[in-house]
């Protein structure tokens, strides 16, 4: 006998109370979902109607990926850092869009005629004045400059050694022991130097790393802001030209997951993703987003470190270098890695920079059998063997690397690769010269920089400390030169290390961007696909 | 039960010691550092070294590691060397983020996981049979993926919720919790099996005890003897599952915050150990561990009120 059990009775109130706890349960969850969706739900709505207002009227709303090194420019990186530091400070140049330069707080600027480019001088604007109304003066502007040159941001090392000064009642003028032909592009917005921070900026920089205190179109809400996630800008009152003031709040998300940041587009909490990818562009067009491709920002491919031979002989050898852009199928490697927005390229810079060399596009036309011969009259004709390191971190490089291994081991070239994990674990280690080539994405830049960078013996890109006979002269009466025999002098200096071999540049990378419809002011197909928050509108 | 409470607060002192100190050593060890995500790829050698000189990243690591312990003895935990703001103001803005999501999440956990438990092991069949699949679903799929998932679903094709975003209850209590019922259910949908499983567990041996058979013979009623005598010694267990499911979450935070952009400990979290921000790291490192020791003594409290015999210890 079942003690306590009947056939019917228990059982029944078993499934009466079952039933009972799962109605609670259910009505519990119901509850949580429902109520925040009845209140969210016109919210939703409403905030949908808002973004479609906002973007007009009054706020506009971007998703980079990661958050600025700093908001002091002498601290900051020329990343996505330069979205805020523009918002906030006003440059001495302003670059457009469409690569021009315009004034910014400097209403004109010129070369000391016969200083060979080591003194320049900028005229300041009358009436402009700081976000805390203190107007902007040479001397401030002198001040900001000199301790720009002390910072520690990755700009501030092409900004060494120059010294600022007022020189008259409206002007400054800079002198550099060294020449300097790209005073303009270094005072742009685009490498921070010419972000003028104001004297009480200055008196206490560790406030400016978080609070920047500039001249610029916008000025940081701190309350709204959350450092690293969301930068609120509202207008500054005191800006010397209101046109330009298209919204009264400008916000950047950081947004660092790709597909939040479409997510985020698609539902109209973001009037701009930054952070778009190759992948998303069929997304983002079917539901029905503007997809902006612009022009090359980057390329990718291979520097050749020991080109004096100091660990492996046969890197010395011009005809070696040449074997391996020879050997290598740039248009399906581009293809393959990077997608729609990847191009061929064996040139070490992107169309538009001063370094591109029109008349050598396609000059290493995808030839093994040539490559073998050169390897041949090199004196390698079974090939040799060298070492490689790249980031692993950086996944397309990655992939190029495979694949352009893959096709050097076709002409007998055998490679160590070594994956350091981050791009910063990367450049520690390049300094050590342990590993004979290298392989990074690299931004495009003025020929005059990427000499400094890449092709001195003193240059980071340049661990051994090859060099080149007459190319550092070369290099150095280049720089003084008269602005208009400039490019060409680049020119020659880039075709140098082009027909030579100094890298293995794959493919040049356009950029992308998504905006929901009604977004205006973005660049299209421009060279270096230049984006100024402050024209959109 | 004081003297229990004292215990485990004094433990806690050389925990905070051991884990901040292995955060300093691990971090150490990671390549890269502050230098060199300041300076970045193109940065000379020289200015490299010079910035490490100035950041005191030259001085031996027992030495950093000292100095940062003298800043915590006289109440400072540090600077952000990037924003420059104080460790405790970056702490003290988004703890509440974290605290928020990870506090809804193990309610979430606990009121959903004891329903379905409760009910599991009282109907068994078909509904026991649904609790393991759930069980299983949930602990296999990642967090992340689900998050991702729940946002087109829900964000983008029916446009319930937001895709991304905090709202603080101090400006819309409503908006607060709807801004974070996505990640919720995100991350709390493995502890929810794992509640509803354990509970379920328990409820089944607790019920099967002669005492439960003998308060059906004195009369009481099934819902009293369910919920107010067995799912009170059954919770037991339960309650050791919730709070593991908090500090699941609490580790768990750290994607789901960055997949909704949550602006809280975790996402900091992920962006200083990129920049090798050691005063966050170890900000960060030491808020988790007192949250966890927190746990640990209000799980001790509840036990206490659930066996009269802990209080008696």
């Amino acid at each position: 006998m079942k003690t306590g059990v009947t056939a019917r009775g228990p059982r029944h109130a078993l499934r009466w109370s079952a039933l009972v706890a799962l109605s609670w349960a259910m009505a519990g969850s119901t509850l949580i979902t429902v109520l925040p969706v009845a209140s969210g739900a016109t919210v939703v709505r409403h905030s949908r109607a808002q973004a479609t207002r906002s973007r007009a009227q009054s706020t506009l709303t971007v998703a980079i990926s990661d958050p600025p090194v700093s908001m002091d420019p002498a601290h900051d990186d020329n990343g996505n850092g330069l979205y805020t530091a523009e918002l906030a400070y006003e440059p001495l140049i302003w670059e457009n869009s469409n690569g021009s330069l315009s004034p910014g707080l400097a209403v004109s600027w010129h070369y000391v005629s016969g200083s060979g480019d080591r003194a320049f001088v900028l005229t300041i604007r009358q009436g402009a004045k700081f976000s805390d109304g203190q107007p902007v003066t040479p001397k401030a502007v002198a001040n900001s400059l000199n301790y720009f040159s002390t910072g520690s941001g990755p700009t501030t090392a092409d900004f060494k050694g120059v010294k600022a000064s007022v020189s008259g009642s409206d002007s400054v003028t800079l002198t550099s022991a060294k020449p300097d032909p790209i005073f303009p592009t270094l005072l742009s917005q685009d490498y921070l130097a010419g972000d003028i921070i104001s004297p009480a900026g200055l008196r206490n920089t560790k406030v400016l790393a978080g609070t920047p205190s500039g001249a610029g179109a916008y000025v940081l809400d701190t309350k709204e802001t959350i450092p690293d996630t969301k930068y609120v800008f509202t207008r500054n009152p005191y800006y010397y030209d209101p046109s330009r003031i298209h919204y009264k709040e400008i916000v950047i998300e950081v947004i660092s997951n790709p597909t939040s940041a479409l997510e985020a587009l698609r539902t109209g909490q973001v009037d701009l993703d930054l952070n778009a990818e190759a992948e998303q562009i069929t997304t983002a067009k079917s539901s029905g987003l503007d997809v902006v491709e612009t022009g090359a920002e980057a390329w990718d491919g291979v520097f050749l470190l020991d080109r004096d031979g100091s660990k492996v002989k046969a890197l010395a050898s011009p005809l070696v270098r040449q074997a391996l852009n020879y050997a290598v199928d740039r248009p399906a490697i581009a293809r393959a890695v990077f997608g729609v927005l990847g191009q061929a390229d064996d040139e070490p810079t992107t169309p538009g920079w001063d370094e591109w060399v029109p008349s050598l596009a396609n000059y290493y036309t995808y030839d093994v059998a040539k490559a073998k011969k050169l390897l041949a009259e090199a004196g390698y004709p079974s090939g040799f063997a060298m070492s490689l390191e790249y980031a692993a971190d950086e996944a397309q490089t990655q992939e190029m690397v495979e694949a352009v291994v893959s096709e050097w081991g076709k002409i007998g070239v055998q490679v160590k690769l070594k994956a350091e994990p981050t791009i910063s674990a990367l450049a520690a280690d390049l300094a050590n010269a342990r590993y004979t080539a290298v392989s990074l994405e690299w931004g495009s830049q003025p020929m005059f920089l990427q000499v400094g960078e890449c092709w001195l013996p003193t240059s980071v890109l340049n661990p051994f400390h090859a060099e080149q006979p007459g190319f550092v002269k070369e290099f150095y009466a280049a720089s003084g030169a008269p602005p208009n025999h400039i490019t060409a002098d680049m020119q020659h200096l880039s075709s140098i290390t082009i027909e030579q071999g100094y890298v293995v540049p794959v493919a040049e990378i356009r950029g992308v961007m998504f905006a929901s419809q009604g977004v205006n002011g973005l660049p299209t197909q421009l060279p270096g696909g230049h984006l100024n928050l402050v024209d959109v509108y | 039960m004081l003297a229990l409470i004292i215990r485990r607060l004094a433990y806690s002192v050389p925990l905070v010691f051991v884990v901040t100190a292995v955060t300093f050593v691990l971090e150490s060890l990671v390549p890269g550092n502050t230098a060199r995500a300041l300076i970045g790829a193109s940065g000379s050698p020289a200015a490299y070294q010079d910035l490490r000189r100035q950041l005191g990243l030259d001085e031996p690591l027992w030495y950093q590691y000292w100095h940062y312990l003298d800043g915590l003895f006289h109440g400072h935990m540090g600077t952000s060397v990037f924003t420059g703001e104080a460790v405790s103001t970056l702490m003290a803005q988004r703890l509440p983020v974290t605290l928020s999501l990870v506090g809804l999440t193990t309610l979430f956990c606990a009121v959903v996981g004891v329903a379905l438990g409760v009910v599991s092991a009282l109907r068994g069949g078909f509904v026991g049979r649904a609790v393991d699949v759930l069980s299983l679903g949930g602990l296999a799929l990642p967090g992340f993926w689900l998050g991702l998932a729940l946002v087109y679903l829900f964000a983008v094709l029916v446009r319930a919720f937001p895709a991304t975003g905090y709202v603080s209850p101090t400006t819309s209590p409503a908006r607060w919790v709807w801004s974070l019922v996505l990640p919720v259910v995100a991350l709390g949908l493995g502890g929810v099996a794992s509640v509803a499983k354990q509970t379920r567990d328990s409820m089944k041996d607790t019920l099967a005890q002669d005492y439960v058979r003998t308060l059906r013979a004195c009369g009481l009623r099934r819902r009293s003897v369910v919920w107010k005598h067995a799912l009170r010694n059954a919770a037991i267990p339960v309650v050791t599952v919730v709070g593991l499911v908090f500090v699941g979450a609490l580790s768990a935070s750290v994607f789901v915050e960055s997949v909704f952009v949550l602006p809280g400990l975790g996402s900091l979290a992920v962006t200083a150990t990129s920049q090798h921000d050691i005063s966050v790291i170890e900000g960060i490192a030491l808020c988790f561990t007192l949250l966890v020791v927190a746990v640990n003594v209000i799980l001790d409290v509840v036990y206490a009120l659930l066996n009269p015999k802990v209080r008696k210890r």
